[in-house]
């Protein structure tokens, strides 16, 4: 009965100790990084899908699009761009790889826009300085 | 400001119904109330949030500003005289508190204010704080009556059937705050984070000496990469909150016996079901073993019919949202398909086995956490036996269960390459368990000599 209660306080002591020193571990880890958040404070973080959001003002009234891409937009690539033009875009949906009537093009070159733009019969309205294009179906 | 009057109002709610539900019994301490009743308050108020939208049809502000003010009143006119004795009673022991409690309170605030600090790295959150849960609260806020549209199949890439509580909880705080939608999910993720520091600490005071609880909350809350995750804006925090909240309801009707506490387990229960796929099935595990546990009981001992009615009552009441919410409004999610006969699972074997049980070796003894779980495994190893005591075997098989599920989960990924998925939700997983694993370890380890 003694030596259990023994060993129980023992490895209570040794608990608290490693707890302890993990406490000191994790605040050795956090010190720097709390610095360097000080320092960059004012360094504005990119938005998510911030190509996206001047378009919003052109698709005002707007409730769904379609989105055409020549980028990977698996589940392992988390959708590539895809899902940041969406929560830019918000609460317009996107239609992934479906053609409506007003469309959101996103591509990798000015030939894959031209190649999409063939292929789906559509007419360019808008492109941004990142190349994000508003396009309409030709009737 | 106003948003601080947002988590007042729901804290307060959260507040006078916990002093309903135990009325003028003093099974738990005001510390763990206060606790409590800010993830209860901010649940609720979600619940509100959903059902308002799914009745309007639309995002109403107004209503619902209006709708919590008349449930605050109402709770205020129902309890008055028991109210004021308890906010008597608060400043009593406010005035009361030892130079630990003040001690305590501070290093909460410091640590509260580092986590805030450590979140502006990533002001939006996580890839799937921002383009699921930030996403929806958009639709909710600005789609009018096209907010369902987040239900429909084209949106299958945001997972349409994920419950909704924290995106519920953000729509309602942007009732009253005039800011940019992206700080509230911010400041509500920084909230959640310090607040199951907290109940981290008042709930394991109630069972171990003060300064180890302290000790084990601090563990928790300065982990790099539990900071990292409660503030990635996923609904992983609310999940962690609730099912710390259920488990510490639990060993407190273990601990005093009193039916009231079962309600209480009911509630959390229920709640964790609307915040993620995954809070529906620890809720299932726990309801069955604690319902099996009151049934036991009640064969040796009649009185306890009430308490399983109790448990019952309350989960269902709350539980009923996330099944309308399923059956009715969600599509399948295509992802999770069960030992179905017209479907190859492609990792149902050893090799599957066995990429899991290396995933989590890799988590275990993974840098980023701080060597925590090898601490935890290590406590687990060195005192097995008590794990299996009569009184902690509840917990021990919801743990086993839960691993069982998640082990099945895995080995049954379809759609997914199994190494991908492992990488990035194992550790989430991990994430949630953590402040229920160290209160259940702390308190094995140390109950028996605080309770001598």
């Amino acid at each position: 009965m003694k030596l259990t209660q023994r060993y129980t306080q023992v490895l209570q002591f040794c608990v608290l100790c490693s707890a302890i020193i993990l406490t000191i571990i994790s605040f050795y880890t956090l010190t720097p990084e709390i610095i360097k958040v000080r320092k960059n404070w004012s360094n504005d973080k990119p938005y998510p899908g911030a190509a996206f959001l001047d378009l919003k003002d052109k698709l005002k009234s707007l409730k769904i699009a379609g989105y055409l891409t020549n980028k990977d937009v698996s589940s392992e690539k988390n959708d590539g761009e895809f899902l940041m033009a969406q929560y830019a875009l918000a609460p317009i949906v996107l239609d992934l790889g479906q053609t409506h009537t007003v469309n959101i093009i996103s591509t990798t070159s000015k030939e894959a826009l031209v190649a999409i733009l063939q292929q789906h019969k559509l007419k360019p309205l808008y492109i941004n300085k990142h190349g994000k294009t508003i396009a309409i179906k030709i009737k | 400001m106003t948003l601080a009057l947002s988590y007042i109002i729901s804290s307060l709610i959260g507040f006078l119904l916990i002093e309903k539900i135990t009325g003028t019994s003093k099974i738990i301490s005001i510390g763990l109330k206060c606790a409590l009743a800010l993830g209860l308050g901010l649940g609720l108020s979600g619940l509100l949030t959903f059902l308002t939208l799914l009745g309007f049809g639309h995002y109403s502000p107004f209503f619902l500003i209006a709708l919590h003010i008349l449930i605050l009143i109402t709770f205020i006119i129902i309890d008055r005289n028991h109210i004021k004795n308890t906010f008597t009673d608060i400043i009593m022991q406010i005035k009361d508190k030892s130079v630990f409690d003040y001690f305590a309170l501070i290093v909460f605030i410091a640590l509260t204010a580092c986590v805030g600090l450590l979140a502006a790295r990533y002001p939006y959150g996580g890839w799937d704080g921002w383009a699921l849960w930030n996403m929806k609260t958009k639709f909710m806020l600005l789609g009018g009556k096209e907010w369902k549209s987040i239900f429909t199949e084209i949106h299958w890439h945001a997972q349409p059937d994920y419950p909704l509580l924290l995106s519920c909880i953000n729509t309602w705080l942007l009732s009253f705050a005039k800011t940019s939608i992206n700080k509230i999910p911010f400041i509500t993720a920084i909230v959640l984070s310090g607040s199951t520091g907290l109940l981290l600490f008042t709930g394991l005071k109630q069972f171990i000496r003060r300064e180890i609880a302290l000790l084990a909350a601090i563990l928790m809350l300065g982990n790099p990469y539990y900071i990292l995750l409660s503030t990635s804006q996923y609904a992983d925090i609310l999940l962690a909150f609730y099912l710390l909240a259920s488990f510490l309801s639990i060993a407190l009707y273990f601990k005093h016996q009193d039916p009231r506490l079962c309600l209480l387990t009911g509630i959390f229960l229920g709640l964790m079901t609307f915040t993620k796929n995954e809070g529906i099935v620890l809720s299932l595990i726990l309801i069955a073993l604690m319902t099996l546990h009151l049934v036991i009981r009640q064969l040796k001992d009649k009185k306890h019919l009430k308490h399983i009615i109790y448990l019952m009552v309350a989960y269902a009441a709350i539980a009923a949202i996330t099944a309308s919410f399923k059956l009715f409004l969600t599509p399948k999610n295509p992802d999770i398909v069960l030992f179905a006969s017209n479907v190859e699972y492609e990792f149902l074997n050893l090799n599957g086995l066995l990429l899991i049980l290396k995933a989590f070796l890799v988590q275990l003894i993974h840098p980023q956490w701080a060597y925590i779980w090898i601490l935890i495994l290590a406590m687990f190893i060195l005192s097995i036996r008590q794990y299996f005591d009569k009184k902690n075997i509840l917990f021990t098989l919801f743990f086993l269960g839960y691993c069982g599920v998640i082990i099945i989960i895995y080995l049954t990924t379809i759609n997914f390459d199994l190494a991908w998925r492992l990488t990035f939700t194992l550790k989430r997983i991990m994430f949630y368990l953590l402040p229920s694993v160290l209160f259940f370890n702390f308190k094995v380890m140390f109950s028996n000599n605080h309770e001598s």
